[in-house]
């Protein structure tokens, strides 16, 4: 697991706000990860928390 | 008759997918008798600034054969069907391409395959679809869905683009099948390592935790790389989501 993904499943793991996105949008395969949360937004470089927690 | 299907910008943040929707949709012609419906995939398009999507920016497309004279029906019923399920604050797009009437099948293609690229506009979009007799319609907010759901059609016509929504799940004792069984239990075309060969018959896979097929050579495939865990009983092991992501 890379640096940032694993900084994604900690974050989800403590966050009150994780919801799982569809599968089809899913893309770690750790499924409590900010990269597979429905309040995740993507832009080019990374994802806004739509809950406006950050991730760096 | 053959046609494209493809919605675009029908959820919001809480709602359900457009995924849903379009199977939804698909569900719904073959209930009233229109036509049958192939698996619907997922598209990417371009994540800018610039456009409006609610968190991806993925268009939804499926392929149908309906019956000749059905199409006003079905078309009539997408329409409703749109406006009455999206999302309050979404920008819902409907494109219904008729295939064998389709003249720029290339220009449909650039599109799409533009709108993985470069922010368009709706003008682009209408003019497109009004040139090549396409069906193309908003159904609520500003209508930018339009522009997803054309670009969908075209990388869907591509033959080459997206996934496949949902995932297979394959009854096995072991976690281990031949391609013959694994084809038989999915359904998909093909079994075919990344970049690599198609896989014959009686070769072994190791099943991973996610089975998903994409739209490559305009068959359903199972994409799978070499086994790094247990390549001594199956050569070969599914994809992982994070391989499967850039398709």
């Amino acid at each position: 697991m890379s640096s940032s993904d694993y900084k994604s499943v900690q974050a989800a793991l403590a966050c009150p706000h994780f919801f799982l996105d569809d599968e089809d949008e899913c893309v770690s395969d750790e499924e409590i990860s900010c990269l597979n949360c429905r309040y995740r937004r993507w832009t080019q470089e990374s994802f806004l928390c739509m809950k406006k927690q950050s991730v760096s | 008759m053959n046609i494209l299907v493809c919605i675009d910008d029908t959820d919001n943040i809480e709602s359900r997918g457009t995924g849903e929707l379009a199977s939804l949709l698909a569900q719904a012609l073959e209930k009233n008798g229109w036509g049958k419906t192939e698996p619907v995939t997922r598209h990417q398009l371009f994540v800018h600034p610039d456009i409006a999507y609610t968190s991806h920016n993925s268009a939804m497309c499926f392929a149908a054969d309906i019956v000749p004279g059905h199409l006003a029906s079905f078309t009539g019923f997408a329409k409703e069907f749109l406006a009455r399920e999206s999302a309050e604050g979404s920008d819902p797009g409907l494109c219904i391409v008729t295939i064998d009437a389709l003249a720029g099948r290339d220009d449909l293609i650039a599109f799409g395959r533009r709108a993985k690229q470069q922010v368009l506009t709706k003008q682009e979009a209408y003019g497109l679809a009004q040139r090549l007799g396409i069906h193309l319609s908003e159904h609520g907010g500003t209508g930018l869905g339009i522009i997803g759901a054309l670009a969908g059609s075209g990388l869907r016509m591509t033959g080459s683009d997206g996934r496949f929504r949902g995932k297979f799940y394959v009854d096995t004792a072991t976690g281990i099948v031949d391609v013959a069984e694994l084809k038989r239990q999915t359904g998909v075309a093909v079994v075919k390592s990344i970049g690599g060969p198609v896989l014959h018959e009686a070769e072994k896979v190791q099943l991973g935790d996610k089975v998903k097929a994409v739209l490559l050579e305009g068959r359903s495939t199972l994409l799978v790389t070499p086994n790094t865990m247990d390549a001594a009983r199956a050569p070969w092991q599914t994809c992982t989501k994070q391989q499967l992501k850039v398709y």
